[in-house]
């Protein structure tokens, strides 16, 4: 996900604070910087939209481990 | 209620097929009109409505046409892959009767041309998905 890398890298190095103190809710990250935590997803989208306007942000919870999502039909191509 | 109905002649054959249109979500509308850009117009698609989805998704193309700038990353689990990495999107998903959802779709290309948007779980979750398969017909109301 080359468009997010930096943001994801971010989000791994802060990971374990994060954890610490916010654990289940949803970080807003751009670039390097930690814009903000959130109760729900739509909210830490819908601040990255007024804080950054359309550019690619990061909105992903924090959690201990990140399960895939499934898609158990054959629909998709990958 | 806003609801819809689709009547196909051969819902097992061809399983919950419904022609939507996808158009950017809210926040992204907002943000555009706020930079003065113009909004994209709606991307009309061929989309399956597939329990077996954990997630709504849309093909790369649909995105392209848009667009769209990812909100975020998600590894993806299918029959044939352990974890892809996918983008997300914030958008509209435009039904018949106008019933509109918006959803956090992730862009995964599908297999063949036929469809385009997979309607996961993720929005029969806000309502009633009704199949009555034998009169060939699906409903769904929020």
């Amino acid at each position: 996900m080359d468009r997010l890398s930096i943001e994801l890298k971010t989000f791994a190095a802060h990971l374990q604070s994060l954890l610490g103190t916010s654990e289940g809710k949803f970080v807003l990250i751009r670039g390097e910087e930690i814009a903000g935590v959130f109760d729900n997803q739509m909210d830490a989208i819908s601040a990255g939209y007024g804080s950054f306007g359309n550019v690619p942000f990061l909105v992903k919870q924090i959690l201990k481990v990140d399960m895939p999502i499934s898609f158990v039909s054959n629909l998709l191509a990958v | 209620m806003p609801s819809f109905a689709v009547q196909l002649p051969n819902l097992q054959v061809m399983g919950p097929l419904v022609d939507i249109r996808v158009l950017v979500g809210l926040p992204v509308e907002q943000a555009l009109q706020k930079a003065g850009t113009t909004v994209p117009p709606p991307v009309a698609v061929k989309a399956m409505i597939d329990t077996g989805a954990s997630g709504s998704v849309i093909d790369p193309n649909t995105a392209k046409q848009l667009g769209l700038q990812p909100v975020g990353v998600v590894n993806i689990a299918t029959p044939s892959s352990a974890s892809v990495s996918c983008p997300q999107y914030v958008v509209r998903l435009l039904f018949p009767n106008n019933v509109v959802i918006q959803a956090i779709a992730i862009e995964a290309p599908m297999q063949g041309q036929q469809i385009q948007c997979l309607i996961g779980r993720d929005v029969p979750a806000l309502g009633v998905l009704v199949y009555t398969g034998y009169l060939n017909q699906f409903s769904f109301s929020l």
